[in-house]
């Protein structure tokens, strides 16, 4: 008995151990998307995207914030922030009027546009949003480099010689065989028609030849013949009268 | 005549594996101090830790057109290969392997032109490091420019038996 007692007492006891285990991850945290490195060319403009997911519904009070860490520095300001509804952009600090709100709450989407980038924008900028009840959870963050021009992917230049290259040679290959093929197509033209021509030359004295040579041999056919029908119809006499063989020759 | 094919398919494959060596290791250009050794190749610069290979901007170029062609010189070996057990099989008798040899004289002038401009750009000393000298890539490449020429004619003049 005690021993049944103390197997269900365990049986609950790993039930309430999974379930506070899972419990949390169900109704936890608020989850924040960003990219992790931002590529942006000096006076262009580029967007950082902040994307979010919570269990709760999208209440009027959600709050998305965006921090600013500049590059070398320790300390992140404070640069965009959304609440009850109203975008509040930066209009004193260092991205006056250069700062555009693209996001929906309603969709999920925090992003914002930075325009006319300069140097200065090198640096890490942190995407945190607030869904009452939902708050738990972690903030994103995405690094925005400046460059003069973007680098070229590793590679790109590579790959890029080496299937020129390649293309080059099939072009080539492709080109001697069709100079082959029509090669090949003409003399062969060439030869049908030579021995047509003397095919037909053959043709002609065989011909001739034959015409001469034919006369001969039927001249002695009927001959053979008349002397077989002779001897056929003595035979025949003899044996039986008949006068159908006869009428057939 | 059957031996003389076996050894050039032998010495096909030799090519083949030099040319891999060759590409891949980064033993270009071997200097010494006292201290340490450094080798650099055609992509990285190794000393106790190997790092990307850093170059002016005038010789980046030259440094991606040696890469472009040994690349190249891989490839056209491998399909040279292919090329040859193939033309084996179907080849009638009596017929010479052209496509092979073809094929074998493309990847030859590909090397030709890779290490010349190597050997043209990037010999020198490596600042900081004195008794520089080639490393075994760069002999195995020539070596392989020999082969490959050497192989491209033997298919061009053998016969199928």
């Amino acid at each position: 008995m005690s021993q049944g007692a103390g197997d269900s007492g365990s049986r609950l006891l790993f039930l309430t151990g999974l379930l506070s285990a899972l419990g949390p991850s169900l109704v936890c945290c608020i989850h924040v998307y960003t990219q992790r490195e931002v590529h942006g060319t000096v006076g262009s403009h580029v967007t950082l995207s902040c994307s979010f997911w919570s269990s709760e519904w999208i209440s009027e009070d959600i709050s998305i914030t965006w921090h600013f860490q500049a590059e070398g520095t320790r300390d992140s300001t404070s640069i965009f922030h959304y609440a009850k509804g109203q975008p509040y952009i930066d209009d004193v600090g260092s991205f006056k009027e250069r700062m555009e709100w693209v996001g929906n709450p309603q969709r999920k989407d925090g992003s914002i546009v930075i325009h006319n980038l300069d140097y200065t924008d090198n640096g890490t900028f942190t995407c945190d949003v607030k869904n009452p009840p939902d708050i738990v959870g972690k903030s994103s963050q995405v690094t925005l480099y400046v460059f003069e021009k973007v680098p070229p992917r590793p590679g790109l230049v590579l790959g890029s010689i080496v299937a020129g290259a390649l293309v080059l040679v099939a072009l080539l290959l492709a080109l001697v065989y069709l100079l082959r093929h029509c090669w090949l197509r003409r003399r062969d033209l060439r030869q049908r028609r030579l021995s047509a021509m003397e095919k037909g030359k053959l043709q002609r004295s065989a011909k001739d030849a034959s015409k001469r040579s034919r006369q001969a041999p039927v001249l002695y056919a009927m001959l053979d013949h008349g002397r077989s029908t002779k001897a056929a119809s003595e035979k025949k006499a003899k044996s039986t009268p008949g006068d159908s063989r006869k009428d057939k020759k | 005549m059957l031996v003389l094919l076996a050894g050039i398919f032998v010495v096909h494959i030799a090519t083949v594996i030099m040319l891999f060596v060759s590409t891949i290791a980064n033993v270009w250009m071997v200097g010494s101090s006292n201290i340490e050794s450094v080798s650099k190749g055609l992509w990285l610069l190794c000393n106790r830790t190997c790092e990307q290979l850093t170059v002016s901007s005038q010789e980046e170029a030259s440094l991606k057109a040696v890469q472009a062609f040994m690349i190249l010189s891989i490839i056209f070996s491998v399909i040279a290969l292919v090329m040859f057990i193939v033309q084996l099989f179907t080849l009638e008798k009596g017929k010479r392997f052209y496509i092979t040899g073809a094929i074998m004289l493309v990847c030859w002038i590909c090397i030709l032109i890779g290490v010349s401009i190597y050997t043209a750009r990037f010999t020198g000393k490596m600042p900081g490091f004195t008794n520089t000298h080639h490393g075994y890539c760069f002999i195995l490449a020539w070596i392989c420019f020999c082969f490959s020429f050497i192989i491209s004619i033997l298919y061009l003049v053998l016969r199928k038996k």
